[in-house]
């Protein structure tokens, strides 16, 4: 069974571009035909010849002939704004430059992660081993027995995008270059 | 301690003028300023959102020039455009960022005013042109620099003041980062010594928890610490010396005159 959408597709294909026509070929109500015909639009697969007439596009021409069917789900997804722990831990690490996992949390972590501290405890640790931050010491903690916090300087800034650790393949992957760094501190080849 | 990040009234302020510019009707009035005195969160709160949101963060530095802020601009964004125009257009592209605009953050923003605000004025066309926001992060002190200008000025959309946490605010920023419990009158205390200022707060939680490892208890009530100094004021101190020198002075004086 086709939706509507991909029935008012296949009549503008067709030749049937005018919204009355399609109303009354795919049985729909007027509005929902406007509907079907927008979310065509906005994919780029009909455009507007004037004021309530269609015609398919290149795209739509030859969307149909593929014998694709339109579903949710297949356009082009929008960038997420929302960022993961880690790529938002690389951004505080670039502006700041020195953090320890205190300040990051102190920071980031709003208490919806889960186990924020060894996520980003994981992550430093492996970007230490890759070489694009280095430890310089502690800062005291705040109890008595504390052994304090690492503090972890970034050494190699490659960009705006976050390094990805493969654990499988044992690497980072920098976006920034395209280039992968072996966990024990060498460019993977 | 435990380390998380508190949603305080100033996050939520700073979250409210940020939607307000996103909603905003004119596009040239993208500019944010974001003031506060020392010690009332602006970093935390302004690096919070940044990070989410994915902001371009530049630092403003004494003596920046337009060329120091291109560089920084074209470091942070891997624009390769060399001529005045085409560096201009690829960084308008890159913050329209195919229609999710990216923000400019202009830490310690009162440095972008030297020659008649060229820095201030470079980012706030790229903004306007881009379609995002402009967030202007400065102390409390140096904020009468906006009014300088009429172009800076007229393009001001909100202005969000930090302000020093509430007796409300520091309950809740005690509550959810003190590893034991404190009861109320010793949160008004802590409040009260810290002149309040987070910074002062998190000594004074640090503190409060060695005192409560030495006393062996789980929590803490205003009688188990009472009279004892829970966080150092420096500030508060700075101010002070001048007044107790001058009396001393004056003592010193007349003591001497009796001498006389």
């Amino acid at each position: 069974m086709m939706g509507i959408a991909q029935t008012v597709l296949v009549e503008i294909v067709r030749g049937h571009g005018q919204l009355a026509v399609l109303a009354t070929l795919s049985d729909k109500p007027r509005g929902d035909v406007v509907k079907a015909v927008q979310r065509l639009k906005r994919r780029g697969l009909v455009a507007a010849v004037e004021p309530g007439l269609y015609a398919a596009t290149e795209a739509g021409r030859a969307f149909v002939q593929a014998g694709h069917a339109v579903a949710s789900g297949q356009g082009v997804k929008p960038r997420r704004r929302t960022r993961g722990l880690r790529q938002r831990a690389w951004w505080v690490l670039r502006v700041r430059g020195v953090v320890t996992i205190p300040d990051l949390l102190m920071t980031l972590a709003d208490g919806a992660e889960r186990d924020a501290h060894a996520n980003l405890s994981k992550y430093l640790h492996a970007l230490c081993r890759a070489g694009f931050v280095a430890e310089i010491g502690r800062s005291a903690g705040a109890a008595p027995t504390s052994n304090g916090h690492k503090r972890y300087k970034l050494v190699r800034n490659n960009g705006r995008q976050a390094p990805v650790v493969r654990q499988r393949q044992r690497t980072v992957f920098d976006p920034n270059s395209g280039d992968c760094f072996d966990l024990g501190g060498g460019r993977a080849p | 301690m435990k380390h998380v990040f508190v949603k305080t009234e100033n996050h939520r302020r700073f979250l409210a003028s940020v939607a307000m510019l996103e909603n905003r009707g004119s596009v040239e009035r993208c500019l944010l300023p974001v003031k506060g005195k020392p010690g009332v969160g602006k970093t935390r709160v302004v690096d919070n959102w940044g990070s989410a949101v994915d902001a371009v963060f530049i630092e403003g530095i004494p003596g920046m020039s337009l060329r120091y802020l291109k560089d920084a601009l074209k470091a942070e964004t891997g624009v390769k455009e060399r001529t005045g125009f085409a560096e201009f257009q690829a960084l308008t592209e890159f913050f329209r960022n195919d229609g999710h605009p990216r923000p400019i953050i202009l830490d310690e923003c009162q440095h972008g005013f030297p020659n008649k605000a060229e820095v201030i004025e470079y980012l706030r066309r790229l903004a306007e042109k881009a379609g995002t926001i402009l967030v202007l992060v400065c102390h409390t002190s140096e904020s009468y620099l906006l009014d300088k200008y009429d172009h800076i000025k007229t393009r001001i959309g909100c202005v969000c003041e930090l302000l020093p946490p509430s007796l409300d605010d520091a309950t809740l920023f005690m509550r959810e980062q003190c590893e034991v419990d404190i009861d109320a009158a010793l949160i008004a205390e802590v409040h009260k010594q810290s002149g309040a200022r987070y910074r002062l707060i998190a000594d004074a939680l640090a503190n409060l928890e060695r005192i409560a490892a030495k006393l062996g208890k789980p929590s803490l009530a205003l009688a188990d610490v009472h009279g004892l100094p829970l966080c150092q004021d420096w500030e508060r101190a700075l101010k002070a010396a001048p007044a107790k020198r001058a009396a001393a002075h004056a003592g010193h004086g007349a003591r001497h005159g009796e001498a006389k």
